[in-house]
C-alpha cells in the first residue's frame, strides 16, 4: 500500500533551529532519514516544500477565479514537507512515521493513497 | 432425536462466527466484506440444511458458501482478476484443510485489528463486541447512549477505515505486542464497564475476556481481566433488581463460586511477578468482596492496591476510586486533600461528581451534594446507576 506521510511542523521552530544548529546539522537527521528509506526500499518519492506564506490558494465558484496568498488553512504547524511511502500496511507506515525527526515537535499525517485498481 | 436444523445453524453461527470472520476478513483485508460474506453464507445454511442435512464438516461449509458469496461481489465490483483469484484459492485451501484439521484460530489477529490504535478509542470496545461476538449497533448503542443508526455509521465508519488504511489483521510483533495488547484489553474493559458496574454488555464482555485469556494463556493482565469480569458479574444485582452500589449489595445473593475461581485466577497471575493494572484493579475488587461478604476489614490493603494503581497506570477513574475508599475506610480528611489537589478538567466525569457529592454530605454541605449528584445523574441517565443517583440527588436536601 501507499501512503503520503505528511510532515507539520511549527515554522518558527524549524527557523530557530536551523538559525541555532546551522542548516547542515539541522538537515543531517532529514538525510539520515531519507537514505534509510530508500535503503529499506519504501520510499515512492517525496519533497521538501517551502514556506506556508509562499502558498497561493485558487479557487473558482460560479466560474470565478479567486486568487489567495497564502495557506487555505492557517495553522500554527504547517505542512512542510511529504513522502510518499510504499510498504505493506499500516503498521509498518506508522513506524516511519515515528521515525521521522519532525515526530518529536511536529505531527506526522498519514494517509492512504486511493488504488483505483483495486 | 431430531434437532431443528435452525438451532443447528444458530450453534454454528454461535461458535464458529468469530473464527470464520477472523479468517475471511484476514484474507480480505476488509471486515465489512467479511461479515456480509459470512452473513450470507448462514442464510444459505438456513435454506439448504435441512433438505440436505449437516453437513460433515460446517466449518468448512461456511467457508465455502462465504467464499462463493465474495466471489459474487469481486465480479459485480470487478475486481482486479489477480487479487480475486489469490484470495479465492487461499479459502478454498483452507476450507480443505478445515475438512480435515478443523479452522485455523485468528480471533486474536481480528482483535488487534479492532482494537487498534488508529482507531478511535471509544469505537474499539464497541467494534470488538460488533464483530467479534455479532452483538448487533442496536444493543451496543444502548449502552453508550446513542441511537442505533448514529452506532451503526460509527462502525461502518471503523469497518471502512481498517480497510482503506491498510491496518493488518495480525498479531503486533514482540516489541509491539505490550502496548498493543494493552489496547485489546483496554477495549473489552471499556465493554464490562460501560453500562454501570454488571451492565447489559457485561456478559458478553466477560465472554471475550475468557476468550482473550484462553488465546494469550502467559498473560497475566488478560488472565487478572478474565477474574475482574467474574467479580463483576458475581456481585451484579439479579435482573429487574435496582441498581446499588457495591457496598449496599446483599453478598447473600453472590456467586461464591465464580468469586472462588476469580481469586484463584488471581493467585496464578502474580505468579508471573507482572504487576500490572487490570491485576491491581481485580486485586481491590477481590478484597472489597472479601471485606463486605466474609466481614473482614481489609481497608489497609485496598487503599495501598488503590495507591500502586495511581502510581502504575495513573488515571481519574483510579483517583476517584481511592478517594471513595478512603471516605468509606473513615479517612475523610485524606479524602478531602485527594480531591481538593486534582485536576478539575474532568468535571464531568461521573465518577468524579459523585465522590465530590460524596465528601460534600460529609462535609454536611447538602446543597452542594445534591447539585453534584443532579449532574451525575444526567449524564448517567439511561444506565442503571443513572436512577440510583437521581433518588439520592432527591433524598438530599436542598
Amino acid at each position: 500500500m501507499q501512503y503520503l506521510l505528511m510532515i507539520f511542523e511549527d515554522e518558527a521552530h524549524m527557523q530557530r533551529s536551523v538559525e541555532e544548529k546551522g542548516f547542515e546539522a539541522y538537515m543531517a537527521p532529514w538525510m539520515a532519514y531519507t537514505e534509510e528509506m530508500e535503503k529499506a526500499g519504501v520510499m515512492a518519492g517525496g519533497n521538501a516544500l517551502e514556506m506556508a506564506h509562499t502558498a497561493t490558494t485558487v479557487s473558482v465558484r460560479d466560474g470565478k477565479r479567486t486568487i489567495q496568498d497564502g495557506p487555505f488553512l492557517d495553522m500554527k504547524e504547517q505542512l512542510g514537507g511529504y513522502y510518499v511511502l510504499d510498504v505493506p500496511g499500516l503498521d509498518e507506515a506508522i513506524k516511519w512515521a515515528e521515525k521521522c525527526p519532525a515526530a518529536k515537535y511536529g505531527h506526522i499525517e498519514l494517509r492512504p493513497i486511493t488504488n483505483f485498481d483495486d | 432425536m431430531t434437532v431443528p436444523t435452525e438451532k443447528l445453524v444458530e450453534a454454528a453461527a454461535r461458535e464458529g462466527r468469530a473464527r470464520l470472520l477472523a479468517i475471511l476478513s484476514r484474507r480480505t483485508g476488509d471486515l465489512a466484506a467479511a461479515e456480509d460474506a459470512l452473513q450470507a453464507a448462514f442464510l444459505k445454511a438456513l435454506e439448504s440444511w435441512p433438505e440436505l442435512g449437516v453437513p460433515r464438516v460446517p466449518d468448512a461449509w461456511l467457508l465455502t458458501a462465504a467464499r462463493n458469496h465474495l466471489t459474487d461481489g469481486f465480479r459485480k465490483e470487478s475486481v482486479r482478476a489477480g487479487k480475486e483469484e489469490a484470495i479465492v484459492l487461499l479459502l478454498d485451501e483452507l476450507a480443505e484443510a478445515s475438512a480435515k484439521d478443523g479452522l485455523p484460530e485468528r480471533r486474536l489477529e481480528l482483535l488487534y485489528a479492532c482494537a487498534h490504535p488508529a482507531i478511535d478509542e471509544q469505537v474499539r470496545p464497541q467494534l470488538v463486541l460488533n464483530t467479534v461476538l455479532g452483538v448487533p449497533a442496536e444493543d451496543i448503542g444502548r449502552c453508550w447512549l446513542a441511537s442505533k443508526s448514529a452506532m451503526a455509521q460509527r462502525l461502518v465508519r471503523a469497518k471502512a477505515k481498517i480497510k482503506a488504511s491498510g491496518i493488518p489483521f495480525a498479531i503486533p510483533e514482540p516489541s509491539e505486542r505490550e502496548e498493543r495488547t494493552a489496547c485489546v484489553l483496554e477495549a473489552i474493559y471499556g465493554a464490562l464497564t460501560i453500562g454501570g458496574e454488571g451492565g447489559a454488555l457485561a456478559e458478553e464482555a466477560a465472554y471475550l475476556a475468557s476468550l482473550l485469556s484462553r488465546l494469550l494463556p502467559n498473560d497475566p493482565e488478560a488472565a487478572a481481566l478474565r477474574a475482574l469480569s467474574l467479580f463483576v458479574l458475581a456481585v451484579r444485582p439479579e435482573e429487574g433488581e435496582p441498581f446499588r452500589p457495591l457496598s449496599e449489595r446483599d453478598p447473600e445473593g453472590w456467586n461464591s463460586e465464580a468469586i472462588n475461581l476469580a481469586d484463584n485466577i488471581l493467585v496464578n497471575a502474580a505468579r508471573a511477578r507482572k504487576p500490572g493494572r487490570f491485576q491491581l484493579e481485580a486485586a481491590i475488587s477481590s478484597a472489597r468482596i472479601a471485606q463486605l461478604r466474609d466481614g473482614r476489614d481489609t481497608w489497609e490493603q485496598v487503599l495501598h492496591l488503590y495507591r500502586r494503581l495511581i502510581d502504575l497506570a495513573p488515571s481519574l477513574a483510579a483517583t476517584c476510586g481511592y478517594a471513595a475508599a478512603l471516605m468509606e475506610a473513615g479517612r475523610n480528611d485524606e479524602a478531602a486533600s485527594v480531591l481538593a489537589g486534582m485536576d478539575l478538567d474532568g468535571e464531568d466525569f461521573p465518577p468524579l461528581l459523585v465522590v465530590r457529592a460524596e465528601l460534600a454530605i460529609r462535609q454536611r454541605e447538602p446543597r452542594q451534594a445534591k447539585v453534584l449528584l443532579e449532574k451525575a445523574a444526567h449524564l448517567r441517565a439511561g444506565h442503571p446507576d443513572g436512577a440510583h443517583l437521581s433518588a439520592r440527588a432527591r433524598d438530599l436536601q436542598s
